[in-house]
């Protein structure tokens, strides 16, 4: 053994020494102070992060129904607003029962398409589901959102049962269903593209 | 509250040491008691590579506390793969790479001043201070790519290969810092 030593390479010694030096060195003075510092101020930087973006998301989905009221009532300003068909409905006529918000009606003597009903109807059905996806203060902004649409949709249907004949209300009662079509879709949309718990 | 108790009671007695892997969870979620936990068992280790490999003990009380600020940003990315000590090796390797780069700007003359003046930590050389302590002086001494391969894979026992990716070198060029670290301290503690 003694032999193989000496005959081991010097740098080799140097190898074996090293490899024999502490493998913990404390620091001379307690960093955890600084540290734990530095941790706090982290947390509450991130906390703040976190009320930025929930504070975010709700100014987008204000901007986003904004933007889709605007949007609507310059598309049905225009004279080739597609009109509803006048149909003659006997009193008390069964119409098609709505999602989770009010029936779709047009003043006494209209009926809104089938199609349109359909899509509504769907779509007011797939929001009740993806409304629990959504973060609270989102779901809070839709929901309030939704309720000021559906009310302004009641109350123009109540002047146009009074002013069948009403262009002007035909138009607005028009432009607000689009409306409610449009933020029903994009909140559909929002809640798809969120991510799962399964996915975080 | 209880972790930060039982954390408490198997630092003033004989209780067996709480798991690493319950450590790192409850870090995970927040809880910093934890965290210290993780800290004090590591920060020997942590603070062994950096002030080897910087060798400045400003600079290395700095790197100790940029890994574990890192490592708390990071915890949730921890998928106990490895094990967390060198999960947080890495992340010390790494801070001490981006702090020789940033030093690695300074101007030459504030080098040659400081090798002229003995280095940052000034001081008679520990010529007759035993085995160790001459080891020491001329591992930081050895310029600066062979140290960072001596430190790891010589005093730290990592292979070349987990060397080499810690540093971020091919295989072979972190064989050949080796060899020339070894040469270079044969040469200057057998002179």
């Amino acid at each position: 053994m003694k032999k193989d030593s000496q005959k081991a390479r010097p740098d080799d010694r140097w190898l074996q020494a090293a490899a024999r030096l502490p493998g913990e060195i404390r620091p001379e003075r307690d960093l955890w102070p600084d540290i734990e510092a530095r941790l706090h101020s982290e947390a509450s930087k991130r906390q703040r992060r976190r009320s930025w973006r929930l504070a975010a998301t709700a100014a987008a989905a204000m901007v986003l129904v904004t933007m889709s009221s605007l949007i609507t009532l310059w598309v049905t300003d225009r004279p080739e607003n597609p009109p509803v068909t006048r149909v003659q409905t006997p009193a008390g006529a069964v119409r098609p029962a709505g999602g989770i918000g009010p029936d779709a009606t047009f003043g006494p003597d209209y009926l809104l398409g089938p199609k349109y009903e359909k899509a509504r109807q769907q779509l007011s059905r797939e929001l009740e589901v993806q409304l629990d996806t959504l973060p609270a203060e989102t779901r809070d902004v839709v929901e309030k959102n939704l309720a000021q649409l559906r009310q302004a949709l009641a109350e123009i249907n109540g002047a146009l049962a009074d002013d069948p004949g009403n262009v002007l209300l035909q138009q607005l009662l028009m432009a607000a269903y689009q409306d409610e079509l449009s933020v029903l879709m994009e909140v559909n949309r929002m809640a798809r593209s969120l991510p799962t718990r399964k996915e975080i | 509250m209880a972790l930060a108790e039982a954390i408490r009671m198997t630092e003033e007695s004989a209780v067996p040491e709480i798991s690493e892997a319950l450590l790192v969870r409850q870090a995970a979620k927040g809880d910093t008691v934890a965290f210290e936990a993780l800290y004090r068992r590591h920060e020997g280790r942590v603070y062994a590579v950096c002030i080897r490999m910087l060798g400045d003990t400003g600079k290395a009380e700095d790197c100790v506390q940029e890994t574990f600020v890192q490592a708390w940003r990071r915890l949730d990315s921890f998928q106990g793969r490895s094990a967390f000590g060198t999960w947080l090796h890495r992340i010390a390797v790494n801070q001490v790479l981006t702090m020789q780069r940033k030093d690695s700007r300074h101007p030459r003359f504030l080098q040659v001043i400081e090798e002229r003046t003995g280095g940052p930590d000034a001081g008679p050389r520990p010529r007759d201070g035993g085995l160790q302590m001459d080891l020491e002086s001329v591992i930081r001494s050895l310029p600066e790519g062979a140290r960072n391969v001596f430190v790891l894979c010589a005093v730290h026992g990592y292979s070349h290969e987990e060397t080499a990716t810690m540093l971020g070198v091919a295989v072979g060029t972190c064989k050949a810092q080796l060899h020339r670290a070894r040469r270079l301290l044969a040469d200057r503690l057998d002179a």
